[in-house]
C-alpha cells in the first residue's frame, strides 16, 4: 500500500511473496545503502535497460527510499517513505544546514542554498514577491524550506526524479483546471473531463471545538497573568444582514443571545507574530469540514490526478458548489472543487515494481551507476480497492484542505 | 392473460410463480416466468436484455391480475435462461428477485434539486431567473409538497396526457410527491434504439435508429439514403399530434457537420435522458473529434445541447458555430426576456421553434443563430402557447435556471 500526503513523506509498504528468492534479502539494501522503490503504472519488462535510469524515473508513478526491510520466515516486507525524505523528516533530521542569511534573496538563490545534495532544483515558478529576507540556523532543511514556502505563500513537490518544483500552488499542482470529475452516478468519458465513480462520499461538519474568541495571555515578571491580545472569529458573527424572517439564526445560545465561547492560551513570552498565532488557533477551533471519498479508480490514466491536484466531486446535497458550474456528459452540474490532500492506493497486479540502487563502477574514481532489480514477479499484489482521502479544510477558510 | 410490468419492461404474460418472504429486515419477492408469450422473437430477445439492464434499479412493478402487489421494488437479481427454444420461438425463462419498498401509500419520492443561474452573456443574474426552473414529477402524481415554500402549477399536454409541471421553486427546494406505480413511467423521459424502449445504458451503437424524448418533444437522427446525414429531427406534441419534424444542422466555421458516426447514451432515468453523438476525427480526415450531447427532461418543452470538439487546444477557442433549420433563411425575431440585456434566443415566428444560448446569440443570414467559441451550449424549444411558462421568453429564463435533479425514494 502506498500512502501519499501532500508535501509530506507519507509511507509505503510492499510485501513480497513467500516463494521469492531469498537472495533478495541481501540485495535490498538498508544495511549498506538507501535504495529506492520505483513503482510504474504498468510493468515495463526490460524497462530499465530500454528506458535507462532517467527514463524509469520519468515514467514512475511513485519513487521512495527503502528505509526498512523485514523478514518473517520466508516473507520479506519493505517499507519507507517518498522522496521528501531527502529534505528531512518531522523529527528534525536532514542533511546539515550551516547557518545561512538571506537578504532580499531570489527564489533560485534560496532554493539552491536550502536544498540538500540529494535533491536538485526542478521547475521554479517565481512568486509574486520574489525576495526573501531571513536567517536559518540550527534547523533541518525541511523545516527551512517549509518556513520559506509558507512565508511566500508557495508550495513545493519533490518529484520522482529527485527534483524539487517550487512556486505558487497553481504552478506546482493542477489547481485551476481540474480534469477529474468524481460522481456517484453517471461517470464516464467526456471531451473535457475524466469521470470517476465514487464508492463512498462522506461529509462531516464538526462544531465540537467551535470557539468565538481566542485570548492570549502570559505571565509577567511579577507572576501576574496579563493579556497580550484577543481576537474574534468573524465566522460565527451572529449579525447577518442577509437573514430574513423564518431563517435559522446564526450561532445563538439557547436564549437567542450571541454565541460566546472563549479559549485562553497561556504562552511564555510574546509570540513573534501574535495575530498570526491567534489566527492559527481560531482556525484550529472552528467548524471542521471533513470529506472522505473512496473510489476504485485512483490510478487514472498514468496518474492524471495526483496528490495536491484539485478535482471536481458532485454528490448532492453535500458535495455541491453553485459557484463552480461545469458541463459534464450533457448535464450542467455544480460540483465541489476539492483538493486531494492524501491518498492511499494498493499495488495492483499489472504495475511494475523495481528496486533502484547505486552500484560501484569504479571505486577509485568514485563512480557509480543506477541499477534496477525487477521485483514485479515477487510482489504480493493487493486488493484493488482504492481509497482516496481528502483532509478537511478549517471552517470556511481552507487551510491546506478542501476548497 | 395479464401483463406484468417490471420497470420499463412490459411482459404480456402471467408469471409462472410468485413467492414472497417477509422478515424483520425486508419483504422480498421472487417472480419466475417466461419472456416470449405475446411477443415476437425479436421483441422477446430485446426485452430479455432490458430486464437484465434494470438490475440494481428501483422499479415500479405492476400486475394487471393482482394489483395488491403493485408497488416500488429494488430489482436485486435477474436470471435469464436462454435455452434451445429461445432462439427459434423467443422463449426465455426468467427469474427475478426483488426487495419491496412499498406501495404508493407507503412511499414518497423526493426530487433532490441543485441549481443556480447559468453562466451567461446576457446579464441575467440569480434573482432574475430564480423560480423559472421547470420541475415535473411523474404524470398523475399527487401530494406535491415543497417544504417551507410554494410552487406554481401549470399543465402541459403530452402524448400520454396532461402533465402537471411546477415553477416558482427555489434552487434549493427538494419537493416530495407520490405516484401510483402504474403511472411512474407516464410521460417519462425515454431512449429508444433500434425500435426498443431501453431501460439502461448498455445498447448498441444506433446512430441511424434512435429516438429520445419526453412525450412532449422527441428527437431522432436525420437520414439521407439510410445514412446519418449530420442533422437531427425534432418534433413537439401540440395537443393532438406531433408537429414537424424540424431538421436542424450545425456548422463549424462555415462547414456543416455532414455525418455523425457514433451514438452513446449517458443517462437514462424517467426524470431525464442524456444522449451523445460523436463524429470521428478520421472520416474524412480531420484533426477534430466532435461531440454533441443533449438533455431532455420530463415535462420540458426544450432540449439542452452541448457541442464540443477536441481541437488539441486547452479550453474554449474562437470558432463560429451556427445552428439552424435545414435549408432555412427565414429572418429570426429576437427573444429578450425580462432582466436580460441581450437576446437569449431567436425565433422564426410566433408559437414556433426557437434556438437560444447562454452565449452571445447573433444571427447569420437566417434560419438559426451564430455562437462564438467552443464549447457551445444551446437549446432548441417550441413556443407552445402565448401564455405562462409556454412562451419563448419564459423558455429562455427556464434554460438559464438549470436544475440537476436526483429522484430518490423516501419514507413518508
Amino acid at each position: 500500500m502506498i500512502n501519499e500526503v501532500l508535501m509530506s513523506q507519507g509511507s509505503w509498504e510492499i510485501t513480497l511473496r513467500v516463494d521469492s528468492p531469498l537472495d533478495l534479502w541481501q540485495q535490498l539494501g538498508v544495511n549498506n545503502q538507501i535504495g529506492h522503490i520505483v513503482v510504474t503504472p504498468q510493468e515495463i519488462g526490460l524497462g530499465p535497460l530500454v528506458l535507462g535510469d532517467l527514463g524509469m524515473l520519468e515514467v514512475a508513478r511513485y519513487v521512495g527510499p527503502v528505509l526498512k526491510k523485514h523478514i518473517d520466515g520466508w516473507q520479506i516486507t519493505l517499507s519507507g517513505t517518498n522522496n521528501t525524505y531527502w529534505l528531512g523528516d518531522d523529527e528534525g533530521k536532514s542533511e546539515a544546514l550551516a547557518p545561512v542569511v538571506f537578504t532580499s534573496a531570489s527564489q533560485a538563490t534560496v532554493i539552491a542554498a536550502l536544498l540538500p545534495t540529494s535533491v536538485v532544483a526542478g521547475t521554479l515558478t517565481t512568486p509574486p514577491d520574489n525576495t526573501h529576507t531571513a536567517t536559518y540556523e540550527y534547523e533541518s532543511r525541511l523545516e527551512a524550506l517549509r518556513t520559506y514556502h509558507a512565508e511566500q505563500d508557495m508550495e513545493y513537490r519533490v518529484n520522482n526524479n529527485f527534483t524539487l518544483d517550487s512556486g505558487p500552488s497553481n504552478s506546482v499542482y493542477n489547481i485551476d483546471t481540474p480534469e477529474i470529475v468524481v460522481t456517484r452516478h453517471g461517470f464516464g468519458s467526456d471531451a473535457n473531463y475524466v469521470g470517476v465513480n465514487v464508492q463512498e462520499a462522506a461529509s462531516t461538519l464538526d462544531a465540537s471545538n467551535l470557539t468565538r474568541t481566542v485570548t492570549v495571555i502570559t505571565e509577567n515578571a511579577d507572576n501576574q497573568l496579563v493579556l497580550i491580545a484577543s481576537s474574534d472569529n468573524n465566522f460565527i458573527d451572529p449579525i447577518d444582514t442577509t437573514l430574513v424572517a423564518g431563517d435559522p439564526g446564526r450561532y445563538l445560545n439557547p436564549f437567542a443571545l450571541p454565541f460566546e465561547r472563549n479559549l485562553y492560551i497561556q504562552v511564555t513570552g510574546n509570540p513573534v507574530t501574535v495575530s498570526g498565532f491567534i489566527l492559527n488557533e481560531l482556525n484550529e477551533h472552528t467548524v471542521i469540514e471533513t470529506h472522505q471519498i473512496s473510489t476504485e479508480f485512483f490510478e487514472i490514466s498514468n496518474g492524471d490526478m495526483r496528490v495536491g491536484d484539485n478535482f471536481h466531486i458532485y454528490d448532492p446535497p453535500a458535495f455541491t458548489d453553485t459557484a463552480n458550474p461545469i458541463y459534464f456528459r450533457g448535464e450542467y452540474i455544480w460540483p465541489l472543487k476539492m483538493r486531494l490532500i492524501r491518498a492511499s492506493w494498493p499495488l495492483r497486479r499489472g504495475m511494475g515494481v523495481y528496486y533502484r540502487f547505486m552500484r560501484v563502477l569504479d571505486w577509485a574514481l568514485q563512480t557509480y551507476e543506477a541499477v534496477y532489480i525487477d521485483l514485479t514477479p515477487y510482489v504480493q499484489w493487493e486488493d484493488p480497492s482504492y481509497s482516496l482521502l481528502t483532509a478537511s479544510g478549517r471552517g470556511p477558510v481552507a487551510v491546506g484542505g478542501c476548497e | 392473460m395479464g401483463t406484468l410490468n417490471v420497470g420499463r419492461v412490459v411482459l404480456p404474460a402471467d408469471p409462472a410463480a410468485w413467492s414472497d418472504n417477509r422478515n424483520f429486515d425486508a419483504h422480498t419477492s421472487t417472480i419466475k416466468g417466461y419472456i416470449g408469450p405475446g411477443l415476437t422473437v425479436d421483441a422477446a430477445k430485446a426485452l430479455r436484455y432490458e430486464l437484465l439492464q434494470q438490475q440494481g434499479m428501483i422499479v415500479s412493478l405492476t400486475y394487471t391480475l393482482d394489483s395488491s402487489m403493485d408497488g416500488f421494488y429494488i430489482l436485486n437479481d435477474v436470471k435469464i435462461s436462454t435455452i434451445e427454444t429461445s432462439f427459434m420461438r423467443g422463449f426465455f425463462p426468467y427469474e427475478i428477485s426483488l426487495t419491496r419498498i412499498g406501495s404508493d401509500g407507503a412511499t414518497e419520492w423526493q426530487s433532490l434539486m441543485t441549481g443556480t443561474v447559468r453562466v451567461n452573456n446576457h446579464g441575467l443574474i440569480l434573482s432574475e431567473v430564480t423560480g423559472s426552473s421547470i420541475h415535473a414529477p411523474a404524470r398523475l402524481h399527487v401530494a406535491y409538497n415543497v417544504d417551507g415554500g410554494a410552487a406554481t402549477q401549470s399543465t402541459r399536454s403530452t402524448e400520454h396526457g396532461n402533465l402537471n409541471v411546477y415553477t416558482g421553486l427555489g434552487f434549493d427546494a427538494d419537493p416530495t410527491w407520490s405516484v401510483a406505480p402504474t403511472n411512474f413511467y407516464s410521460s417519462a423521459a425515454y431512449i429508444m434504439t433500434g425500435g426498443t424502449l431501453r431501460a439502461g445504458l448498455d445498447m448498441p451503437n444506433s446512430i441511424t435508429n434512435f429516438e429520445t424524448g419526453n412525450r412532449l418533444v422527441k428527437m431522432t437522427p436525420s437520414l439521407t439514403a439510410s445514412v446519418n446525414d449530420g442533422r437531427w429531427d425534432m418534433s413537439w406534441w401540440t395537443g393532438a399530434a406531433y408537429n414537424g419534424p424540424f431538421s436542424f444542422e450545425i456548422y463549424l466555421d462555415g462547414n456543416r457537420i455532414p455525418e455523425w458516426h457514433y451514438s452513446a447514451p449517458i443517462t437514462n432515468t424517467p426524470e431525464a435522458v442524456r444522449f451523445r453523438m460523436i463524429r470521428d476525427a478520421n472520416d474524412p480526415a480531420s484533426i477534430y473529434r466532435h461531440q454533441l450531447d443533449w438533455e431532455i427532461r420530463r415535462g420540458c418543452a426544450f432540449v439542452s445541447f452541448y457541442y464540443s470538439f477536441n481541437d488539441g487546444l486547452e479550453g474554449p477557442t474562437d470558432h463560429d458555430i451556427q445552428i439552424k433549420l435545414e435549408g432555412s433563411s427565414t429572418a429570426m425575431t429576437s427573444i429578450t426576456p425580462t432582466g436580460a440585456s441581450s437576446a437569449c434566443a431567436r425565433q422564426v415566428a410566433d408559437q414556433s421553434w426557437l434556438i437560444g444560448s447562454a452565449k452571445t446569440v447573433t444571427v447569420p443570414h437566417g434560419g438559426g443563430i451564430h455562437l462564438d467559441g467552443i464549447p457551445a451550449d444551446f437549446f432548441i424549444g417550441f413556443e407552445l402557447s402565448n401564455t405562462g411558462i409556454d412562451t419563448a421568453e419564459s423558455m429562455c429564463l427556464q434554460y438559464h435556471a438549470p436544475l440537476s435533479v436526483i429522484e430518490r425514494v423516501v419514507r413518508r
